[in-house]
């Protein structure tokens, strides 16, 4: 991002990003729009969680408890944080659509992700630290014993709504506010790719690979292998809670019974069928399993709902049988690539 | 003063001593062999001086400081470099990048001027894939460069290893049985190489090997070691004299008699 082209286009695309923000909404289908938006944030869970069980080897299944800390984290901050700091926001927290909710939902959607993100990095440091130094799959133990843990602790406190869930404080009077559009999503979306991608084809990445292939190997040739390994789960864990921030503020209502054991395997599933350590595979997969149960609720009825997990066991065990690398296995899809398999038959 | 010093160490696991009571110093610049028959300990020693394991007792000095007990990056970092008698490669990565793993712990800018790509990691980039490309064609796999590493075959991936330990940039480097699956060709053409890293890099080896034919030619101070204890020390010519040395490896013919 150094030479001037680059600005350039990273303003261009925030301008095209800003305008379908605004467009969308309007012209797009009400729950054509939901998918797009839940899609965009399944992309950002399941990229993160690719560096920490893709590149770095490790195998974490609690993504969704980081998650939930982003969320809840987050609308805490929004809905705590009105009276003193974001009293510009309606108490309601329908800001509308349109250029102006833009500006206006600007500043608390960036403070609530960073505080989100951040508490999510804090907490996968704590939980990271001690498991990651060790080798083998205490990591997935832990992670799956911390989603109990947040699930209790929201559970049994009322100021984030407890068991009902969360949508606001009545006795301030202050809903969480509908800040997430699809700038935020879809801009976040691309800065997680942008660094999962970066950080693959350079010399830093490599650290990261070379723990997931030998980690003996790797410590003889001076890789510090548990900070890296909680490089990774830190780094992960912030997007995740980026991730939760999102889905809070577009949802405006979260249930600590989304974030349980189940979503966390979704985000594993999305991110195996997609190929570990492949970014691209993650992106295409986590679209697909977003896309696909809400069309085929949409088009088979409700009762799909209930055939939804037998269908990704199914798919699961499909793919371990024909291509238990994932789609991508650990290869990327690039335009280069494609552009080599068009033109070779024509040199040839 | 010695480069690498080990002093009364011992290793046991549980009741079992594998290392018993090592003394060893390897001099700068020497070209140093460890024998003995299976099961002797030579791996552990190895073991014991990367930070794989920490010395039950004794200390173990490089370079004039104590590095017993630390971790196995640090002392990679602190210039022993290693290879592994099962080959331990970065599988899936290519041929190239296996090196550039072990030059980016040096040349790392880290992971913010990656994601953004500033013109200090654009600069890092291009000088290990420099440096990379000229160890390859050191240990001649520049042909294979593109190639994913495991698909190798054995002789050559021992080579990569070779490359990618040279790549941390050791004062040291330990060779864990490198002649190990070659044919006769190509032990000769290690045994060259071997010989050209000491005079030309300046790097110290220290090597286990089975093929005695290797480490008769090409190591000039041989320690043998039995049952986790040094028998004998010396060059090539008193170690193949010494009566200690054929009892171990032949036993005795007084013993086999009665």
């Amino acid at each position: 991002m150094t030479k001037p082209i680059n600005y350039v286009i990273a303003l261009a695309i925030l301008g095209v990003l800003a305008t379908l923000s605004v467009i969308l909404p309007i012209y797009m289908d009400d729950l054509v729009y939901r998918v797009l938006m839940l899609s965009g944030i399944a992309v950002i869970m399941a990229v993160s969680l690719n560096l920490i069980n893709g590149f770095t080897g490790q195998f974490s299944i609690g993504h969704a408890g980081f998650q939930a800390v982003g969320a809840y984290v987050g609308a805490a901050l929004t809905v705590y944080g009105h009276n003193d700091i974001f009293g510009h926001l309606p108490k309601d927290g329908q800001i509308g659509t349109g250029w102006m909710s833009l500006a206006v939902g600007a500043g608390p959607m960036l403070a609530s992700m960073l505080a989100g993100g951040l508490a999510a990095a804090l907490i996968g440091y704590i939980v990271g630290l001690p498991s990651l130094r060790l080798r083998g799959d205490y990591l997935a133990i832990v992670t799956l014993g911390f989603g109990e843990i947040i699930r209790v602790i929201v559970e049994n406190n009322d100021s984030v709504g407890g068991p009902r869930g969360f949508s606001g404080n009545l006795d301030i009077g202050v809903s969480v506010p509908a800040i997430t559009n699809f700038f935020w999503v879809f801009g976040v979306a691309i800065v997680v790719i942008l660094f999962a991608r970066n950080l693959r084809f350079s010399i830093s990445g490599l650290q990261y690979l070379a723990v997931r292939e030998d980690e003996v190997a790797a410590q003889a040739v001076g890789i510090d292998t548990t900070r890296t390994k909680v490089n990774a789960f830190v780094i992960g864990s912030f997007f995740a809670g980026v991730g939760g921030s999102l889905f809070a503020h577009y949802e405006q209502t979260i249930l600590i019974s989304s974030f349980n054991f189940v979503r966390s395997f979704d985000f594993v599933t999305i991110v195996v069928l997609g190929g570990l350590g492949s970014v691209t595979g993650s992106i295409i997969s986590a679209l697909v399993l977003t896309a696909l149960p809400e069309i085929l609720r949409s088009s088979l009825g409700a009762q799909f709902n209930q055939y939804r997990l037998v269908s990704y066991a199914l798919l699961l065990i499909v793919m371990m049988l024909v291509r238990p690398q994932g789609i991508f296995g650990r290869g990327e899809l690039s335009f280069a690539k494609l552009r080599n398999k068009f033109k070779k038959p024509a040199t040839q | 003063m010695a480069l690498l010093e080990l002093t009364k160490v011992v290793k046991r696991f549980g009741g079992l001593t594998a290392v018993n009571d090592v003394n060893l110093a390897i001099e700068e610049g020497s070209l140093c062999g460890l024998i003995g028959p299976n099961g002797a300990g030579k791996t552990t020693v190895f073991n014991l001086l990367t930070g794989v394991y920490a010395p039950t007792e004794g200390d173990i000095r490089f370079n004039g400081t104590s590095i017993a007990g630390w971790k196995p990056y640090r002392i990679s970092r602190a210039g022993i470099g290693r290879t592994f008698q099962n080959i331990r490669l970065f599988g899936e990565l290519s041929v190239i990048d296996n090196v550039r793993t072990a030059l980016s712990v040096n040349d790392d800018p880290g992971i913010l001027h990656a994601f953004l790509r500033t013109p200090k990691w654009e600069q890092r980039e291009q000088s290990t894939v420099k440096e990379a490309e000229r160890l390859l064609e050191l240990l001649d796999l520049s042909d294979v460069a593109k190639e994913q590493s495991n698909s190798l075959p054995y002789g050559r991936q021992r080579r990569l290893e070779i490359a990618r330990a040279l790549a941390t940039r050791p004062k040291l480097l330990l060779l864990d049985e490198p002649a190990a699956g070659m044919n006769p060709q190509e032990s000769a053409d290690l045994m060259h190489l071997i010989r050209r890293l000491r005079d030309e890099f300046g790097v110290t080896i220290l090597l286990i090997e089975h093929d005695m034919n290797v480490v008769m030619q090409v190591c000039e101070q041989i320690t043998v070691l039995v049952y986790g204890q040094p028998i004998a020390s010396g060059t090539p010519a008193d170690i193949q004299a010494n009566p200690k040395v054929i009892e171990a490896y032949l036993g005795t013919t007084s013993e086999d008699a009665s």
